[in-house]
C-alpha cells in the first residue's frame, strides 16, 4: 500500500512525499519533487558568459544572489580572473545579507508556527505580533543588503564576473555597520527560542561544506581534507521525481547551517562561536532538526560578520575598480554557501567565452538522500501510532528542518 | 467599503517563487487583512486546500506539467479576476525553449531515466487560459502588485504600462549603457514600471518586464544599434530571447536588420 501525502506547505516550490507500506510496517518513503523540469543547465550551454549568472539567479528567488556569486566564481575561475579582496568581501557581505533573509524568513515565518502551533505566522501574530515583526524586521535587514549589493531584493544582477556594476558608498556601509549591531539582541532571542526544539528526523553521519565559511576552493568533510565535488559525491536519477540525488561514498550526508557550525567553528565571529559552543553538545549529535538552531545562531554570525566587513571596507576606502574579464577556453568551479547549504556551479567555456559545459547541484539535490533517511525514521515512529494528519504535519516538520528549496533541487545533468 | 472581504489565492507553476516572495515581503499585506481573505497560499499556509473560488487569483510560474494544463484551467473556473503574475506567467519565463524539442532537451538531462510526470514546453498562462490581468517583471515590483490589489479594490482596473524602460531611465539622469559603453542594454524595447532599476546599478537592463506592447517594441531599431556595436545576429537574438522566447515578432525583426546589409 502506497499512503500519498497532500502537497508540502510553508516550504519552496512543489514537492510530496509517498509512504509505502508493506504487511503492515514502513518500508520506504520516496521524497517526490513534482515541479515542471526548466533544464537550466541547458538554457546557458552556447551562451556568451555575459548573460549567464543573470539566468542562473532565476534559478531560486530566496538563494539567487548565491546563485550570481556561484556562477560568477565558477566563470572566473574558468578564465583564470583573480579579483581584489575588496571585491570578495562585497560578494560575502551580499552572500551575508541572503542568509539573513532566508534563515528570518524560514525561522520566524515557516518553523515558529510550528513551535508555537499554529497554521501560519499570520495567525501566530496574533498572539505573537512582537516576534513576527522581529522576524519581519531582520529579513527586511538582510533585503537591503542584498539589494545594495545584488541591485535588488530579489533577481538583481548587479554581480558580474570582475567586479560588481556599482559599488556601495561610504554612506551605505556606515548604515550597514550601525544596523548590524542594533539588530544582535533580536537574532539573539531567536537563538533562545529554537534551542527549546527537540530531536527529530534522522542523524546525519556525515557533514558537507565549503572550506571558507560562505564560499569555497573546494568542499570539505569531517576529515577537513579539501576535494573537488566529483571526487567524492555521486548523483544518481530517480523515477519518481524530476531532482536527482547525492551520495557521498554511498550514503547519504547534510549540508547547511548544522555542517557549517560543526565543520567550521572556528571560523566564526566571537559571540556566535560562544552560542556554539553554549550548545554544542546537543548540535554535535547530528539530528537535523538541529539545523533550526543552527541557523539562529547563524543569524548572529551574519549579523557581526556584517559589522566587520563593513567596518574592513571604511577603513580601508572603496576603490570600485571591476578586474577586466579576458574570456578564454578553460574549466572552472564556483562553491558558494547558500543559506540551506552548499551550491556548485560548474562550467567549461570555450576561447570565445560561450559556455560548452554546466553542471549545477543545489543544497536540496544534495540533501535528498538525507530528507529521505529522516522521512523513513519519523514515518517508521508514526505510523499507527497517530492519525494520517498529524503524520502529515510531523513529517512536514522533518522536511522543513532542512529548510528545503525545492524548486531549485528540480537540477538537470550531464553531459 | 462593504462587508464582504475579497477572496485571494496565490498559485504557483513551475517557478522560483520570487513572485509570491515579492508579495509575502510587502508589509502593505498586512494592512490588506481587514479586507482581504486569503484562501489559498501554499507557501505560507498549512491549512491550504485545494483550488477553492476566489474573488481574485494570481498564478505564477509557466505552464510546464500536464498537471499544471488542468490547474490552471480549474483556477480560471473557479476565479472571478484571474492575474498571471511575474515574467514566467505572462512570458513563459527564462526557462522557455522554442528552438529545440522537448523529447530531445529530457534525453540529455535524464538519459532513458523515465520519470513519472508528463512534462511540456513551459509557456505563459495565457496559451491555455484567458487572463484578465498581467503583473510584469521577474519579479514584478512592490508596487504593481499593490497598484493592481488597489484598484481591485475600489472595484476599478489597472491600466497596462505601454512605454519603454528608457524613459524612466532618461528622468533619473542615468549615463546610458548602451549608448556610452556599448552594453546590450535591451531598455528601448523593455516595458517600464521599475524605475529604471538595473541602468540605475550601471547595468544594462536584461528586459525582465517583457517586451512593450501595443507593437511599439522596435526590437529592428535596437538590433540595428546592438550591431552597430558589434554584437553578432545570434547574440542579439538570444539576449532578447531571454525574457521574450514566445514573442512572434521579435526574430523576424531582427533578422530583417541583417537581410537588408546582404543586399
Amino acid at each position: 500500500m502506497i499512503i500519498e501525502l497532500r502537497e508540502f506547505t510553508r516550504v519552496e516550490g512543489n514537492g510530496k512525499a509517498e509512504i509505502v507500506i508493506e504487511d503492515g510496517e514502513v518500508k520506504d518513503v520516496r521524497l517526490k519533487i513534482i515541479e515542471g523540469p526548466r533544464f537550466f543547465e541547458l538554457l546557458t550551454i552556447g551562451r556568451h558568459y555575459y548573460d549567464v549568472p543573470d539566468i542562473e539567479a532565476r534559478i531560486c528567488a530566496i538563494c539567487y544572489l548565491a546563485h550570481s556569486v556561484a556562477s560568477v566564481m565558477g566563470i572566473e575561475r574558468a578564465f583564470g580572473v583573480e579579483v581584489p579582496e575588496e571585491i570578495t568581501l562585497l560578494r560575502e557581505l551580499g552572500l551575508i545579507g541572503e542568509l539573513l533573509e532566508s534563515h528570518a524568513l524560514h525561522l520566524y515565518l515557516l518553523v515558529a508556527p510550528d513551535v508555537f502551533g499554529y497554521p501560519d505566522a499570520i495567525r501566530m501574530a496574533s498572539k505573537h505580533g512582537e516576534l513576527v515583526k522581529e522576524g519581519i524586521a531582520l529579513k527586511a535587514f538582510g533585503n537591503r543588503i542584498r539589494e545594495l549589493i545584488g541591485g535588488r531584493e530579489i533577481h538583481g544582477i548587479n554581480v558580474k564576473p570582475g567586479g560588481f556594476g556599482r559599488y556601495p558608498t561610504t554612506e551605505e556601509l556606515e548604515a550597514i555597520e550601525r544596523e548590524s549591531a542594533a539588530f544582535l539582541r533580536l537574532a539573539k532571542r531567536a537563538v533562545r527560542l529554537f534551542a527549546s526544539l527537540g530531536p527529530y528526523g534522522e542523524k546525519a553521519e556525515h557533514f558537507l561544506a565549503t572550506d571558507n565559511y560562505l564560499w569555497g576552493e573546494k568542499l570539505i568533510a569531517e576529515d577537513k581534507e579539501s576535494f573537488h565535488y566529483a571526487e567524492r559525491i555521486e548523483e544518481r536519477s530517480l523515477v519518481y521525481s524530476f531532482a536527482k540525488q547525492s551520495l557521498y561514498g554511498g550514503e547519504p550526508f547534510f549540508v547547511g547551517s548544522l555542517a557549517r557550525l560543526l565543520l567550521k567553528g572556528e571560523q566564526l565571529t566571537p559571540e556566535a562561536k560562544r552560542l556554539l559552543e553554549e550548545h554544542r553538545e546537543k548540535l554535535s549529535t547530528g539530528y537535523v532538526s538541529y539545523n533550526n538552531l543552527a541557523q539562529a545562531i547563524e543569524l548572529v554570525y551574519a549579523l557581526e560578520r556584517a559589522g566587520e566587513i563593513a567596518k574592513t571596507l571604511l577603513d580601508r576606502g572603496i576603490s570600485g575598480e571591476n578586474v577586466p574579464v579576458e574570456p578564454k577556453e578553460g574549466e572552472g568551479i564556483g562553491y558558494v554557501e547558500a543559506p540551506r547549504g552548499v551550491l556548485i556551479h560548474h562550467y567549461r567555456t570555450d576561447s570565445d567565452g560561450k559556455i560548452a559545459y554546466s553542471n549545477i547541484i543545489t543544497p536540496t539535490a544534495l540533501n535528498h538522500a538525507m530528507i529521505e533517511v529522516s522521512l523513513l525514521k519519523e514515518a517508521r515512529a508514526l505510523y499507527g501510532e497517530v492519525d494520517e494528519g498529524e503524520m502529515v504535519q510531523r513529517l512536514e516538520e522533518t522536511v522543513r528542518a532542512f529548510d528545503p528549496c525545492i524548486s531549485c533541487s528540480v537540477h538537470l545533468v550531464k553531459f | 467599503m462593504s462587508e464582504k472581504k475579497i477572496r485571494i489565492g496565490f498559485y504557483a507553476l513551475t517557478s522560483c517563487y520570487g513572485c509570491q516572495l515579492q508579495f509575502a515581503m510587502m508589509d502593505e499585506i498586512l494592512q490588506l487583512i481587514p479586507n482581504a481573505e486569503i484562501v489559498c497560499w501554499y507557501m505560507l499556509e498549512r491549512d491550504s486546500k485545494e483550488v477553492e473560488p476566489v474573488d481574485i487569483a494570481f498564478i505564477e510560474g509557466s505552464v510546464s506539467t500536464e498537471e499544471e494544463v488542468e490547474l490552471v484551467k480549474e483556477v480560471r473556473e473557479k476565479s472571478k479576476i484571474v492575474v498571471a503574475v511575474g515574467a514566467c506567467a505572462t512570458q513563459g519565463g527564462v526557462q522557455s525553449w522554442t528552438d529545440k524539442p522537448l523529447d530531445e532537451l529530457w534525453k540529455t538531462v535524464y538519459g532513458d531515466g523515465k520519470v513519472k510526470f508528463q512534462p511540456r514546453m513551459a509557456k505563459p498562462v495565457e496559451e491555455y487560459i484567458k487572463v484578465d490581468y498581467r503583473l510584469y517583471g521577474c519579479p514584478p515590483e512592490k508596487r504593481d502588485f499593490l497598484y493592481a490589489i488597489g484598484t481591485f479594490l475600489v472595484g476599478s482596473w489597472p491600466e497596462d504600462i505601454d512605454y519603454p524602460v528608457c524613459l524612466e531611465c532618461r528622468l533619473r539622469g542615468n549615463t546610458c549603457v548602451l549608448i556610452e559603453r556599448g552594453e546590450p542594454c535591451l531598455g528601448p524595447i523593455t516595458r517600464a514600471g521599475c524605475d529604471a532599476r538595473c541602468p540605475a546599478f550601471n547595468v544594462a537592463c536584461i528586459g525582465c518586464r517583457g517586451a512593450i506592447g501595443y507593437d511599439v517594441a522596435w526590437f529592428d531599431s535596437l538590433a540595428k544599434t546592438f550591431k552597430e556595436k558589434g554584437y553578432t545576429k545570434e547574440e542579439i537574438i538570444e539576449r532578447m530571447k531571454i525574457f521574450n522566447a514566445h514573442n512572434p515578432k521579435l526574430e523576424e525583426m531582427v533578422n530583417k536588420i541583417f537581410q537588408e546589409v546582404k543586399e
